[in-house]
């Protein structure tokens, strides 16, 4: 790696995955990079990355806007938990692969706690609504793309 | 009935003497080191185990005995999971297959409450959680916890003779303190937007000594009776676990009816006082006017103006 830009991706996504960093940022004149670490034992994935230069290889981002989105909605008024604990990991985050079954979150409504589960694969694109706070019927959750 | 069933109903059978472990072998037909491993898991279970050399072995605690084949008779249609001791049966309940199922259990090393809060769920207690497929439709489903607590209070009353008040939503409070915990767990489908099944997880401190409860415990939790000493002589937890079982299963046949609502406002702990209302970040002081047909709690606060509560970031404290 000679200087940055014209460093190696590949090479960079290697050390990342041998590091103990769940975070790293690189910018310069012509490319930022950044990459994250969802949950400790889970593999490292792009996050963002805009690239300018040929020398470069790039990774395909993780929403593809022209394939389907599907748009995940509360089947109940209630309060929108993305933790089973307050000090636990969220369920599921952007860019998390859910299997069939997985729980998303959890919708509290009169100390009922409603696990949301997904009945087919999907990836987390984006979160739609805030952590904690009341969610109303139909209201949009999570855009996932289908597997 | 694994060894350390049978170990433990021996022991607890007679507790005054000292069981040799040649005898407890002899008793259970099985080799010595057998009766040595079975009083491991006991111990690894919460038990209290006394051991002196050359006298034998004897129970200390009290441990809560139900009868699995009476169990098994009050409740022919409940596929039934018993333990002595189990991390949660919540936890336990929602890995289960079954479409019907009870899981009792006397102890709980890892009992939770709601959000994952600990539920502390000593010997003496009764931590139940029950697992039944939904059957009504999801504009009742917020109704479950209250007609729970409901159920579970009416079956305290008729097999204990012991009146609880409900703090709302689903705390049962007896003598002004907390003495059972009911935490619900649904699962929702994303496309079906249908409940798939339930699980109502009742933890009740039934014989608990009181002076065990604790730190923050001491003065906000309680137990029916003082310990394994004040329980009638007559009083039998098989009658009561089936009990609550049935009268909750009744209540949820008839859920859409709302019918328990009236015992559900007659038993209310807060209506008609002065509540402090934490809601997020915001905390104020108002009355509890009502409870509405959806079980939400009516509040007045010092303007005259009426809140509904229902979701769960509201946390009602009742004013002293």
């Amino acid at each position: 790696m000679d200087s940055i830009e014209h460093m190696d991706l590949s090479e960079v996504l290697t050390l990342f995955d041998s590091s103990t960093l769940s975070e790293l940022e690189i910018s310069c004149s012509s490319f930022s990079l950044k990459l994250k670490r969802p949950v400790v034992g889970e593999p490292v994935k792009a996050m963002k990355q805009s690239v300018q230069e040929t020398q470069v290889k790039p990774t395909p981002a993780t929403a593809d806007n022209t394939e389907e989105l599907e748009i995940i909605t509360s089947p109940i008024v209630g309060t929108f938990y993305l933790t089973p604990a307050p000090d636990a990991p969220p369920y599921v985050q952007v860019g998390s692969k859910v299997e069939r079954g997985q729980v998303l979150c959890t919708i509290e409504a009169m100390k009922l706690m409603n696990q949301l589960e997904c009945e087919y694969s999907c990836e987390i694109v984006e979160i739609l609504a805030k952590p904690e706070q009341l969610v109303e019927f139909g209201q949009p959750l999570f855009k996932v793309k289908k597997l | 009935m694994n060894h350390a069933q049978t170990l433990l109903k021996i022991l607890s059978a007679n507790r005054s003497c000292y069981h040799s472990g040649q005898q407890l072998a002899g008793e259970m037909g099985v080799s010595r080191t057998a009766v040595w491993k079975a009083m491991e898991t006991l111990r690894n279970q919460g038990h209290s185990i006394e051991g002196i050399p050359n006298r034998g072995y004897r129970l200390l605690t009290s441990t809560l005995l139900y009868s699995k084949e009476r169990l098994e008779s009050l409740l022919p249609s409940w596929e039934l999971h018993l333990f002595d001791s189990i991390d949660s049966t919540n936890r336990y309940a929602k890995s289960l297959e079954s479409k019907k199922a009870l899981v009792l259990a006397c102890h709980q090393s890892e009992g939770r409450g709601r959000l994952s809060r600990s539920f502390y769920s000593p010997q003496g207690g009764l931590y139940l959680s029950l697992l039944f497929p939904a059957t009504f439709p999801l504009s009742d489903a917020s109704l479950i916890t209250s007609a729970a607590a409901v159920a579970v209070s009416e079956a305290i009353e008729e097999k204990c003779g012991k009146y609880c008040r409900i703090k709302w939503v689903n705390d049962l409070f007896y003598e002004n303190r907390k003495v059972c915990g009911i935490l619900t767990e649904g699962v929702l489908g994303v496309e079906s937007g249908r409940l798939t099944a339930v699980v109502v997880g009742i933890g009740l401190n039934l014989f608990t000594k009181r002076e065990s409860f604790q730190g923050s415990l001491k003065t906000i939790a309680t137990s029916l009776y003082d310990g394994q000493d004040s329980l009638p002589s007559d009083f039998s937890v098989d009658d009561l676990v089936a009990c609550i079982v049935q009268t909750l299963e009744a209540s949820l046949d008839t859920l859409g009816e709302r019918s328990f609502l009236a015992a559900y406002r007659e038993r209310s702990l807060v209506l008609g006082h002065e509540v402090r209302v934490l809601s997020g970040a915001a905390e104020y002081v108002a009355k509890a006017v009502a409870i509405d047909d959806e079980a939400h709690l009516v509040v007045e606060d010092a303007f005259g103006h009426q809140r509904v509560l229902s979701s769960g970031e509201v946390s009602i404290h009742l004013e002293v």
